[in-house]
Protein backbone atom coordinates (compact mmCIF):
# COMPACT_ATOMS: atom_id res chain seq x y z
CA UNK A 1 0.00 0.00 0.00
CA UNK A 2 1.54 3.20 -0.89
CA UNK A 3 1.16 7.02 -0.42
CA UNK A 4 -1.98 7.68 -1.76
CA UNK A 5 -3.96 4.02 -0.85
CA UNK A 6 -2.90 4.80 2.61
CA UNK A 7 -3.93 7.85 3.16
CA UNK A 8 -7.34 7.28 1.42
CA UNK A 9 -7.77 3.92 3.25
CA UNK A 10 -6.53 5.43 6.76
CA UNK A 11 -9.08 8.47 5.95
CA UNK A 12 -12.08 6.09 5.18
CA UNK A 13 -11.81 4.17 7.61
CA UNK A 14 -11.30 6.53 10.30
CA UNK A 15 -14.38 8.44 9.06
CA UNK A 16 -16.76 5.09 9.14
CA UNK A 17 -15.06 4.05 12.87
CA UNK A 18 -15.91 8.25 13.64
CA UNK A 19 -19.47 7.95 12.22
CA UNK A 20 -19.97 4.60 13.98
CA UNK A 21 -18.34 5.98 17.59
CA UNK A 22 -19.99 9.08 17.52
CA UNK A 23 -23.75 7.78 17.27
CA UNK A 24 -22.98 5.11 19.39
CA UNK A 25 -21.67 7.75 21.81
CA UNK A 26 -24.65 10.27 21.50
CA UNK A 27 -27.24 8.01 20.90
CA UNK A 28 -26.77 4.79 22.71
CA UNK A 29 -24.48 5.37 25.65
CA UNK A 30 -24.97 9.20 26.05
CA UNK A 31 -21.58 9.67 27.00
CA UNK A 32 -19.90 13.17 25.70
CA UNK A 33 -16.45 11.97 25.87
CA UNK A 34 -17.23 9.36 23.24
CA UNK A 35 -19.16 11.33 21.47
CA UNK A 36 -15.97 13.78 21.20
CA UNK A 37 -13.67 11.03 20.16
CA UNK A 38 -16.13 10.44 17.58
CA UNK A 39 -16.26 13.37 15.95
CA UNK A 40 -12.45 13.83 16.37
CA UNK A 41 -12.01 10.55 14.28
CA UNK A 42 -14.37 12.36 11.52
CA UNK A 43 -12.01 15.57 11.50
CA UNK A 44 -9.21 13.37 11.09
CA UNK A 45 -10.49 11.47 8.86
CA UNK A 46 -11.50 13.86 6.05
CA UNK A 47 -8.14 15.88 6.65
CA UNK A 48 -6.79 12.43 5.72
CA UNK A 49 -9.16 12.19 2.67
CA UNK A 50 -8.10 15.48 1.64
CA UNK A 51 -4.63 14.87 1.78
CA UNK A 52 -4.79 11.67 -0.24
CA UNK A 53 -5.91 13.52 -3.45
CA UNK A 54 -2.57 15.88 -3.20
CA UNK A 55 0.32 12.94 -2.34
CA UNK A 56 2.57 12.31 -5.36
CA UNK A 57 0.92 9.47 -7.77
CA UNK A 58 4.62 8.26 -8.20
CA UNK A 59 6.20 5.79 -6.12
CA UNK A 60 9.99 7.23 -4.75
CA UNK A 61 11.80 4.08 -6.07
CA UNK A 62 10.58 5.64 -9.64
CA UNK A 63 11.24 9.29 -8.74
CA UNK A 64 14.65 7.50 -7.33
CA UNK A 65 15.34 5.44 -10.63
CA UNK A 66 14.55 8.92 -13.03
CA UNK A 67 16.97 11.16 -11.24
CA UNK A 68 19.80 8.27 -11.29
CA UNK A 69 19.13 7.44 -15.09
CA UNK A 70 19.78 11.16 -15.89
CA UNK A 71 22.71 11.17 -13.24
CA UNK A 72 24.32 8.42 -14.95
CA UNK A 73 24.46 10.15 -18.52
CA UNK A 74 25.26 13.52 -17.53
CA UNK A 75 28.48 11.60 -16.04
CA UNK A 76 29.24 9.48 -18.95
CA UNK A 77 29.00 13.07 -20.72
CA UNK A 78 31.05 14.56 -18.10
CA UNK A 79 33.92 11.91 -18.39
CA UNK A 80 34.11 11.37 -21.93
CA UNK A 81 34.51 15.02 -22.78
CA UNK A 82 37.28 15.13 -20.29
CA UNK A 83 35.63 18.04 -18.38
CA UNK A 84 37.00 18.90 -14.91
CA UNK A 85 35.88 22.47 -14.33
CA UNK A 86 32.95 23.32 -12.07
CA UNK A 87 29.39 23.74 -13.47
CA UNK A 88 28.40 27.45 -13.77
CA UNK A 89 24.91 27.78 -12.48
CA UNK A 90 22.95 30.40 -15.07
CA UNK A 91 20.13 32.35 -14.12
CA UNK A 92 16.84 32.27 -16.62
CA UNK A 93 17.73 35.53 -17.82
CA UNK A 94 21.01 34.14 -19.65
CA UNK A 95 20.07 31.06 -21.10
CA UNK A 96 16.35 30.17 -23.25
CA UNK A 97 14.13 30.31 -20.21
CA UNK A 98 15.29 28.01 -17.87
CA UNK A 99 17.83 28.49 -15.84
CA UNK A 100 20.62 25.80 -16.45
CA UNK A 101 24.03 24.70 -15.63
CA UNK A 102 27.04 26.01 -17.85
CA UNK A 103 30.04 23.49 -17.89
CA UNK A 104 32.89 24.88 -19.69
CA UNK A 105 35.08 22.34 -21.99
CA UNK A 106 38.10 24.39 -21.06
CA UNK A 107 39.93 24.56 -17.86
CA UNK A 108 41.22 28.28 -18.47
CA UNK A 109 40.42 29.18 -14.72
CA UNK A 110 37.99 32.00 -15.81
CA UNK A 111 34.25 32.48 -16.03
CA UNK A 112 33.39 33.33 -19.63
CA UNK A 113 32.09 36.88 -20.09
CA UNK A 114 28.35 35.75 -20.86
CA UNK A 115 27.23 39.05 -22.42
CA UNK A 116 24.38 37.58 -24.57
CA UNK A 117 21.37 35.00 -23.66
CA UNK A 118 22.68 31.28 -24.40
CA UNK A 119 20.87 29.60 -27.06
CA UNK A 120 19.19 26.44 -26.27
CA UNK A 121 21.47 23.91 -27.46
CA UNK A 122 23.88 21.04 -25.79
CA UNK A 123 27.58 22.64 -27.39
CA UNK A 124 27.06 26.38 -26.79
CA UNK A 125 29.31 29.64 -27.47
CA UNK A 126 29.36 30.84 -24.04
CA UNK A 127 31.87 33.91 -24.72
CA UNK A 128 33.87 35.87 -26.97
CA UNK A 129 37.15 33.81 -26.72
CA UNK A 130 37.13 30.87 -29.07
CA UNK A 131 37.72 28.42 -26.47
CA UNK A 132 34.77 29.76 -24.39
CA UNK A 133 33.12 26.58 -25.37
CA UNK A 134 30.72 24.43 -22.79
CA UNK A 135 28.03 22.27 -22.24
CA UNK A 136 24.57 23.63 -21.11
CA UNK A 137 22.40 20.67 -19.24
CA UNK A 138 19.42 20.74 -17.69
CA UNK A 139 20.14 19.43 -13.24
CA UNK A 140 18.00 18.74 -10.75
CA UNK A 141 18.06 21.71 -10.08
CA UNK A 142 16.44 23.15 -13.05
CA UNK A 143 13.76 20.77 -12.89
CA UNK A 144 12.78 21.74 -9.02
CA UNK A 145 12.76 25.32 -10.28
CA UNK A 146 9.77 24.46 -12.25
CA UNK A 147 7.45 23.28 -9.42
CA UNK A 148 7.61 26.81 -8.28
CA UNK A 149 5.06 29.48 -9.22
CA UNK A 150 7.34 32.56 -8.34
CA UNK A 151 10.95 33.43 -8.75
CA UNK A 152 12.26 34.13 -5.58
CA UNK A 153 13.84 37.69 -4.67
CA UNK A 154 17.15 38.60 -4.15
CA UNK A 155 16.83 38.82 -0.12
CA UNK A 156 18.37 36.42 2.11
CA UNK A 157 15.02 35.94 3.58
CA UNK A 158 13.07 35.88 0.68
CA UNK A 159 15.68 33.08 -0.58
CA UNK A 160 15.71 31.38 2.39
CA UNK A 161 11.77 31.68 2.33
CA UNK A 162 11.41 29.85 -1.66
CA UNK A 163 13.93 27.25 -0.48
CA UNK A 164 12.32 26.61 2.60
CA UNK A 165 9.39 25.85 0.76
CA UNK A 166 10.79 24.08 -2.60
CA UNK A 167 12.73 21.62 -0.33
CA UNK A 168 11.03 21.22 2.53
CA UNK A 169 6.62 21.43 1.40
CA UNK A 170 7.15 20.84 -2.40
CA UNK A 171 9.49 18.12 -2.42
CA UNK A 172 9.69 16.77 1.41
CA UNK A 173 13.83 16.07 0.93
CA UNK A 174 14.84 18.78 4.34
CA UNK A 175 12.79 20.65 6.65
CA UNK A 176 14.27 24.22 6.96
CA UNK A 177 17.15 26.12 5.24
CA UNK A 178 19.00 29.18 6.81
CA UNK A 179 21.17 31.50 4.23
CA UNK A 180 24.05 34.13 4.88
CA UNK A 181 25.13 36.54 2.71
CA UNK A 182 29.34 37.93 3.14
CA UNK A 183 30.78 39.05 0.39
CA UNK A 184 30.56 37.14 -2.98
CA UNK A 185 29.80 34.31 -0.72
CA UNK A 186 25.91 32.43 -0.23
CA UNK A 187 26.01 30.02 2.63
CA UNK A 188 22.90 28.08 2.67
CA UNK A 189 22.77 25.60 5.46
CA UNK A 190 19.76 22.65 4.93
CA UNK A 191 18.39 21.10 7.91
CA UNK A 192 17.64 17.00 7.70
CA UNK A 193 18.87 16.34 4.34
CA UNK A 194 16.64 13.50 3.25
CA UNK A 195 18.44 13.01 0.26
CA UNK A 196 21.32 9.95 0.47
CA UNK A 197 24.72 11.20 -0.96
CA UNK A 198 25.99 9.36 -3.77
CA UNK A 199 29.69 8.36 -4.78
CA UNK A 200 28.74 9.90 -8.11
CA UNK A 201 32.20 11.09 -10.01
CA UNK A 202 30.16 13.75 -11.64
CA UNK A 203 28.79 15.13 -8.35
CA UNK A 204 32.05 17.09 -7.81
CA UNK A 205 31.58 19.50 -10.89
CA UNK A 206 27.92 19.54 -11.24
CA UNK A 207 27.24 19.42 -7.04
CA UNK A 208 24.78 16.49 -5.27
CA UNK A 209 21.37 17.04 -5.69
CA UNK A 210 20.55 19.60 -2.74
CA UNK A 211 23.55 21.77 -3.84
CA UNK A 212 22.06 21.90 -7.55
CA UNK A 213 18.87 22.91 -6.58
CA UNK A 214 20.61 25.75 -4.05
CA UNK A 215 22.56 26.86 -6.73
CA UNK A 216 19.93 26.79 -9.16
CA UNK A 217 17.84 28.72 -7.13
CA UNK A 218 20.42 31.50 -5.95
CA UNK A 219 21.15 32.22 -9.33
CA UNK A 220 17.82 32.40 -10.31
CA UNK A 221 17.10 34.75 -7.18
CA UNK A 222 20.22 37.36 -7.72
CA UNK A 223 20.57 36.98 -11.52
CA UNK A 224 23.70 36.16 -11.77
CA UNK A 225 25.75 33.16 -12.09
CA UNK A 226 26.74 30.79 -8.97
CA UNK A 227 29.53 28.37 -8.44
CA UNK A 228 28.95 25.54 -5.93
CA UNK A 229 32.23 26.37 -4.42
CA UNK A 230 31.90 23.59 -0.96
CA UNK A 231 29.58 21.30 0.22
CA UNK A 232 29.53 18.40 2.61
CA UNK A 233 27.51 17.43 5.86
CA UNK A 234 28.38 19.24 9.10
CA UNK A 235 26.62 18.27 11.62
CA UNK A 236 23.38 16.82 10.65
CA UNK A 237 23.18 20.18 8.32
CA UNK A 238 23.75 19.96 4.58
CA UNK A 239 25.85 22.91 4.00
CA UNK A 240 26.51 24.49 0.46
CA UNK A 241 28.74 27.67 -0.18
CA UNK A 242 28.39 29.22 -3.24
CA UNK A 243 30.39 31.94 -5.35
CA UNK A 244 28.48 34.44 -7.04
CA UNK A 245 30.13 35.44 -10.08
CA UNK A 246 30.25 39.02 -11.74
CA UNK A 247 30.93 41.64 -8.10
CA UNK A 248 29.24 41.81 -4.91
CA UNK A 249 25.64 41.44 -4.12
CA UNK B 1 5.70 13.39 2.38
CA UNK B 2 7.15 14.13 5.45
CA UNK B 3 5.72 17.36 6.02
CA UNK B 4 2.16 15.31 5.49
CA UNK B 5 2.72 13.39 8.13
CA UNK B 6 3.76 15.78 10.50
CA UNK B 7 1.19 17.93 10.14
CA UNK B 8 -1.45 14.61 10.46
CA UNK B 9 0.41 14.16 13.84
CA UNK B 10 0.39 17.54 14.97
CA UNK B 11 -3.74 17.51 13.84
CA UNK B 12 -3.99 14.30 16.01
CA UNK B 13 -2.26 14.92 19.03
CA UNK B 14 -3.87 18.35 19.67
CA UNK B 15 -7.41 16.96 19.40
CA UNK B 16 -6.72 14.31 21.29
CA UNK B 17 -5.05 16.13 24.08
CA UNK B 18 -7.36 18.78 24.04
CA UNK B 19 -9.99 15.65 24.62
CA UNK B 20 -8.80 14.37 27.39
CA UNK B 21 -8.52 17.95 29.30
CA UNK B 22 -11.92 18.51 28.37
CA UNK B 23 -13.04 15.62 29.61
CA UNK B 24 -10.67 15.68 32.72
CA UNK B 25 -12.42 19.28 33.45
CA UNK B 26 -15.42 18.01 33.58
CA UNK B 27 -16.95 19.13 30.14
CA UNK B 28 -20.02 17.95 28.93
CA UNK B 29 -20.92 20.84 26.55
CA UNK B 30 -20.32 19.19 22.96
CA UNK B 31 -20.41 22.21 21.32
CA UNK B 32 -17.63 23.16 23.29
CA UNK B 33 -15.33 19.63 22.55
CA UNK B 34 -16.12 20.76 18.88
CA UNK B 35 -14.84 23.93 18.96
CA UNK B 36 -11.99 23.54 20.56
CA UNK B 37 -11.20 20.61 18.01
CA UNK B 38 -11.86 22.80 15.34
CA UNK B 39 -9.66 26.30 16.27
CA UNK B 40 -7.15 23.68 16.65
CA UNK B 41 -7.33 22.27 12.96
CA UNK B 42 -7.42 25.86 11.57
CA UNK B 43 -4.56 26.54 13.65
CA UNK B 44 -1.80 24.11 12.91
CA UNK B 45 -2.86 24.07 8.82
CA UNK B 46 -2.39 28.14 8.94
CA UNK B 47 1.00 27.42 10.84
CA UNK B 48 2.33 25.18 8.92
CA UNK B 49 3.31 27.44 5.69
CA UNK B 50 4.77 25.32 3.48
CA UNK B 51 2.14 23.42 2.57
CA UNK B 52 1.86 23.32 -1.13
CA UNK B 53 -0.76 25.05 -2.71
CA UNK B 54 -2.65 22.27 -4.26
CA UNK B 55 -2.19 20.60 -0.52
CA UNK B 56 -4.59 24.38 0.51
CA UNK B 57 -6.96 23.60 -1.64
CA UNK B 58 -7.52 20.52 -0.77
CA UNK B 59 -8.36 21.06 2.70
CA UNK B 60 -10.34 24.24 2.31
CA UNK B 61 -13.53 21.95 1.53
CA UNK B 62 -12.61 20.35 5.05
CA UNK B 63 -12.32 23.62 6.27
CA UNK B 64 -15.40 24.65 5.12
CA UNK B 65 -17.60 21.86 5.98
CA UNK B 66 -15.93 22.21 9.64
CA UNK B 67 -17.57 26.03 9.45
CA UNK B 68 -20.51 24.99 8.51
CA UNK B 69 -20.74 22.90 11.74
CA UNK B 70 -19.54 25.66 13.80
CA UNK B 71 -21.78 28.00 12.53
CA UNK B 72 -24.73 25.10 13.06
CA UNK B 73 -23.79 24.87 16.46
CA UNK B 74 -24.00 28.39 17.03
CA UNK B 75 -26.97 28.75 15.93
CA UNK B 76 -28.73 25.81 18.01
CA UNK B 77 -26.85 27.50 21.43
CA UNK B 78 -28.60 30.89 20.22
CA UNK B 79 -32.06 28.89 19.97
CA UNK B 80 -31.31 27.54 23.20
CA UNK B 81 -31.08 30.83 24.92
CA UNK B 82 -34.12 31.89 23.29
CA UNK B 83 -36.32 29.14 24.48
CA UNK B 84 -34.95 29.36 27.87
CA UNK B 85 -35.89 32.54 28.16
Amino acid sequence: MRGKNRYEVTGASLLLSGLLLSLAGFLVFSIEWLTALGIAMLIMGAILVALSRTVPTVSPEVCSLLLETGLENIAAIIEELGITSRAIYLPSSMTGGRPQALLPLQLNGHVPDISRKLPQRLIVQSGPAHDDIGLLVSTVGTAAFGLLDNRPGPGPAELDSALTYLLSGVLGIADRTWISYSGRNVTIEIASPRIRQRANWAHQFIGEPLASIAATMTAEALGKPVVIEKEGQVKGRYVVVLGVQDGHL
Amino acid sequence: MAIYNRYVICVAALILASAVILTASGQGNLGRFYTVFIIEAFAVTELFLYLNPKTRRALAPVSVILLIGFVAILFLEILKLRLLR
